[in-house]
């Protein structure tokens, strides 16, 4: 049976302003309970709202990085429900005028590119932490609940794709993408731990000539890539197996059980969902015009995909690099900084893609939270060129400068590591390779040229690695030559 | 002949007799709260009392009032005059209940900005007074705690929803009063009770700390018992506020500077929508001897028609309760407040709390505001009710090209009997047709009193454009001047 | 206008959170088809091409800067609720019934 998979994805991100969306308490994560509310945010009588400016402009840099039209003219909206982390009975949103519209992401996968339409992004304000007391502190096992309003009121923005995603793998490089945008954008720490970027999704499968159905359900708390993957892999299959036993598809709202790696329906509320949208009477409306448009532009980084492309012709990398390079903007403007003051990219990109890589996933940090700055590395490339250290024994200097943040020639003066590239000095240790090894030579003379290594891996063990390589190399041939004569 | 009791008189009185030093702060305040404990078991005008706090403010004064003198500086206007606060304004620390029981103890952790500015004017605050539930009401009846009485005569209303304000002012508990107008509930009790109430252009008062009715038409305002202490209020609670976003942005005005104008040439209209079916005779007859008065004055009157006002009331009730059913949303029981007991889930908590804790008037108006916002109505009843809005502003627009002022009856008809429309919401709602409009269009009125019939006072609404307060006290206050009105209940003595 | 319906006004008490009475939801759909009728009146008008007001005050632009202030302390911002644990405001079950 052939089907067709439509997914929308909406994102919830939580803003890196100072100070909530409508009142001045902090948004700081991780403070205890209760600690950083005020009347506005606790919901109490006769209190009212005040838009945080910088939240707008960070929703506007925003719609503008995924290619939306700014709204000239918008505002919010009372979204009415009854929910207990909701403190006023409605949640300040937007409704028909958001401050984006009609945007689009491209995707690449398997260096396929694929647009996905942004519908809206649109600026609200968050709800309350509710806690969950009991073995699990889930929901379902709670015996009993409580509220901490240190979250109710920071600036919410949503992200709403049209479902134009067909499959998880397209699911998952959206995701992706949007999280390195919007960490370029410098909006959001994105911490998914801390339920600063959450995912909700929209999926419905059909059977390919069911044109008109519109059956889809709604899959939340996908608060990870793997649960993300995870998720919609299961929901998928279990709607097509639904469809493939001739049954049929409800509108529901399901929810990702992370134990048990499946999806559940969440307990339907018996009256259908009705938001009574009206206009907030409490916040004027907003005019965005040209000029506030272009100041925000002007703060807009260069975005992942054309820094990526510009990077890849600016220092003729390999894709590969390019790639891994410009994963994270910290990491694009490392390589960067070193690709100003040293000229062969190349070996600033085998390095940072290589060993860089390497430790930084071993201690699970990021390149800015790294103790090698640019210039150690760049520092690093110059002696090796120069022939002040081997290859291999830098090697051994990276790992020292990432432990300590020392600078190289301090490493290597310590530790005693100058390679050694006087001639008669290196000329006297081959003599003495040669003549202690006349079977070798022998071997060598009859034409085996391969035994070359080893003569190196003896001298190189003598000098401890520290004989400039290619001087050992050109000394070691031309003794060599000689006798064969 | 009994000695002229401090309570009676103006705070502009007042001012001057402390500058004076011919009483102290002390002595204001003692006057007032005795006529408080002679009245108060009668007239009911206050849900929670302040009056040791005021005793207290009232003697720290007297120190600054001294020292003020002693330096040679004069007594700053209002200070240490005696102030009542409706119900629905938030005062820290002091209870505040909005007239319903989901609010009964609630006291809260901050003040409203028109309380710290009356703070800082050293305003002394007397106490909380009654209103209707929510300020949903035009009678006070609506008020879960009990009914006050109109001074004029006990059982006749004193209107609402800020009637424990207007009560309070009209015998002499207090010599001034904050209240809150969303559709006339400063005016309308204003008139019935025979004081003057002003309810200021939206915007010019900030809305912070204000419980919210209806948060697009909802203003503070001021009810005196005469023009001039009516522009002394304005001058202390006017002005911007960056915690309200809907606050203009305006440079402060001195509103006593407009007293001493004259109206020579000033046009006048008569808004003819608002003189007809529904409103009673008597009150029509004091209306147009009122243009008289203002004709000799040397304005020009006239009758000006606003087609549009006659669907005012209808759109009022469909947008007032809409707002209001999703700002009474946050009494969940939760944070504040009532919380029902005994419950099984959050949602039986939501219900049972909120059940008990409102009464029938704001259950009717949240059931009607939900109804036309939800879905499938929204278009038909709330966005054609704000298009219609929009005609009703567009018409005082038009009009007021032409004229500088707008008059009309603050009310139908006097105070009715307590009980009279208590069972049926819609005359009740058509107490407000005059004042309603007003609300709508955002711009300010005056209710002055302007003629009494049986024994029970009448009341005439001014109107400006927006911001024109300063047009408004100007209009009023030579009315008043000319106008001869005794303000009985002043005089009154009350038996239990 | 059509008539609220007894499931109309049902279904507005579920929306609004309340718990009527059956005498309670006969009295409300009376009382609110005579304010209904009353207001219904505004579709007499005819309003195409006119804009809806929402504020009668014409405000645009209206912000604060990105400032932390200083919230209230714990004990305030606890002081008015019923119910407390562990310095949080204590629910009822959280199970839809």
């Amino acid at each position: 049976m052939d089907f067709e998979i439509k997914i929308g994805l909406e994102t919830h991100v939580e803003l890196l302003t100072d100070s909530k969306m409508f009142c001045g308490c902090s948004t700081k994560f991780g403070s205890p309970p209760n600690t950083q509310t005020c009347p506005i945010c606790l919901g109490h009588p006769g209190t009212l709202p005040v838009i945080n400016k910088k939240a707008i402009n960070y929703t506007i840099k925003v719609a503008l990085a995924l290619n939306c039209k700014i709204a000239n003219f918008t505002q919010f909206h009372r979204k009415n429900y009854f929910y207990p982390d909701l403190p006023k009975g409605y949640q300040i949103s937007q409704y028909d005028l958001p401050v984006g519209l009609n945007g689009y992401l491209d995707i690449e996968l398997d260096g396929n590119k694929k647009r996905i339409r942004i519908s809206r992004v649109h600026i609200e304000e968050d709800t309350a932490k509710l806690i969950h007391f009991g073995k699990t502190g889930r929901i379902s096992e709670a015996v009993g609940s409580g509220l901490d309003f240190n979250r109710s009121g920071i600036p919410l923005l949503e992200i709403v794709s049209a479902p134009d995603i067909e499959n998880v793998e397209q699911a998952k490089a959206y995701v992706v993408l949007l999280k390195r945008i919007l960490e370029y954008l410098e909006i959001s720490d994105c911490n998914m731990e801390e339920g600063k970027f959450r995912i909700d999704t929209n999926i419905s499968v059909r059977k390919k000539e069911d044109i008109y159905s519109k059956v889809r359900t709604e899959l939340k708390n996908l608060n990870s890539f793997r649960f993300l993957e995870k998720g919609l892999s299961y929901e998928i299959k279990r709607q097509k197996e639904i469809l493939s036993k001739g049954q049929k598809l409800y509108m529901e709202t399901r929810h990702f059980d992370s134990e048990t790696m499946t999806t559940k329906p969440m307990r339907v509320k018996e009256v259908a969902e009705d938001y009574r949208y009206f206009p907030e009477p409490d916040l004027v409306p907003m005019i965005i015009d040209k000029k506030w448009v272009e100041e925000i532009k002007k703060t807009i980084p260069e975005l992942p995909y054309r820094r990526a492309k510009r990077i890849k012709e600016q220092y003729n990398l390999p894709n590969n690099d390019v790639q891994i390079i410009t994963s994270t903007k910290e990491m694009a403007d490392f390589f960067e900084f070193c690709a100003k003051t040293y000229p062969y990219p190349k070996k600033i990109s085998n390095w940072i893609t290589g060993d860089m890589l390497y430790y930084l996933n071993q201690e699970q940090i990021q390149i800015e939270e790294c103790k090698i700055k640019p210039q150690n590395l760049v520092e690093m490339l110059r002696m090796i060129d120069k022939g002040l250290i081997s290859g291999k024994i830098a090697k051994s200097v990276f790992k020292d400068m990432f432990k300590t943040g020392e600078m190289p020639e301090t490493i290597v003066r310590r530790k005693g590591l100058e390679q050694i590239s006087d001639v008669e000095k290196i000329s006297n240790i081959i003599d003495e390779v040669i003549n202690g090894n006349p079977d070798v030579v022998k071997q060598y003379l009859s034409g085996k040229e391969q035994v070359l290594a080893f003569f190196i891996g003896q001298v190189m063990k003598k000098t401890k690695g520290k004989a400039n390589p290619r001087i050992v190399n050109d000394i070691l041939k031309k003794k060599l030559k000689r006798m064969s004569f | 002949m009994e000695k002229e009791r401090l309570f009676r008189l103006s705070a502009k009185k007042l001012t001057e007799l402390l500058s004076k030093r011919e009483i102290s702060n002390l002595d204001i305040v003692n006057d007032v709260v005795e006529r408080t404990q002679e009245v108060e078991p009668i007239v009911k005008s206050y849900i929670t009392t302040n009056m040791h706090g005021a005793i207290a403010s009232a003697k720290k004064i007297d120190k600054l009032i001294y020292k003020s003198i002693f330096k040679g500086n004069k007594v700053e206007p209002l200070m240490g005059i005696p102030i009542a606060i409706k119900d629905n304004i938030s005062t820290e620390g002091m209870h505040t209940t909005c007239g319903s029981k989901i609010l009964a103890g609630y006291r809260p952790i901050y003040n409203a900005t028109v309380i710290k500015n009356l703070k800082n004017s050293k305003i002394v605050i007397m106490g909380k007074t009654n209103m209707d539930e929510f300020a949903m009401g035009s009678s006070t009846e609506n008020s879960s705690f009990w009914s006050t009485h109109n001074p004029w005569n006990l059982s006749n209303v004193p209107g609402g929803s800020s009637g424990g304000s207007a009560a309070a002012v009209a015998v002499g508990e207090v010599i001034l009063a904050l209240g809150s107008d969303t559709g006339g509930s400063v005016r309308q009790p204003a008139s019935l009770c025979g004081v003057v109430g002003l309810k200021p252009t939206y915007g010019l008062v900030s809305r912070y700390g204000l419980i919210a009715f209806a948060s697009s038409l909802d203003q503070i305002g001021p009810i005196t018992r005469n023009v001039e202490d009516c522009a002394l209020l304005l001058n202390v609670i006017a002005g911007h506020d960056p915690l309200d976003s809907t606050s203009v942005l305006k440079e402060k005005e001195d509103y006593t500077e407009y007293l001493k104008q004259n109206i020579n040439g000033l046009k006048i209209g008569l808004i003819k929508e608002l003189m007809g079916k529904g409103i009673s005779n008597s009150v029509k007859d004091s209306v147009y001897k009122a243009m008289d008065l203002f004709s000799s004055l040397g304005a020009f009157c006239e009758e000006v028609s606003l087609p549009s006002l006659k669907f005012a009331l209808s759109a009022y009730y469909i947008i007032a309760p809409a707002e209001a059913s999703s700002n009474l949303a946050r009494y969940d029981g939760i944070r504040y407040g009532l919380r029902a007991k005994r419950v099984k889930s959050f949602r039986s908590m939501y219900r049972k709390t909120r059940s008990k804790g409102f009464g029938d008037e704001v259950k009717r108006r949240i059931m009607l505001g939900t109804y036309a916002l939800s879905r499938g109505y929204y278009e038909a009843y709330y966005l054609q009710a704000q298009k219609v809005r929009t005609l009703i502003i567009n018409d005082y627009k038009r009009v007021f090209r032409n004229f500088d002022v707008l008059i009309s009856p603050t009310t139908p008809t006097v105070a009715f009997k307590i009980g009279e429309r208590s069972e049926d919401p819609l005359t009740m709602y058509l107490s407000d047709a005059c004042t309603i409009p007003v609300n709508l269009a955002g711009i300010p009125a005056i209710s002055i009193p302007c003629g009494v019939d049986n024994g029970l006072p009448i009341g005439l609404q001014i109107m400006t454009p927006h911001f024109k307060e300063g047009l408004l006290i100007k209009t009023a206050y030579n009315f008043e001047k000319n106008f001869s009105f005794k303000l009985k209940p002043l005089y009154k003595k009350y038996r239990e | 206008m059509e008539k609220i319906s007894i499931e109309d006004v049902k279904h507005v008490a579920k929306l609004a959170e309340l718990d009527l009475t059956e005498e309670e939801i006969n009295k409300f759909v009376d009382q609110l088809n005579i304010v209904l009728e009353h207001a219904g009146k505004i579709s007499e008008i005819d309003t195409s091409g006119v804009e809806p007001t929402s504020h009668a005050i014409d405000f645009k632009n209206v912000f604060r800067d990105d400032i932390v202030k200083k919230s209230v302390n714990k004990e305030d911002a606890l002081s008015n609720s019923q119910k407390i644990v562990q310095d949080l405001f204590e629910l009822p079950l959280m199970i839809e019934e």
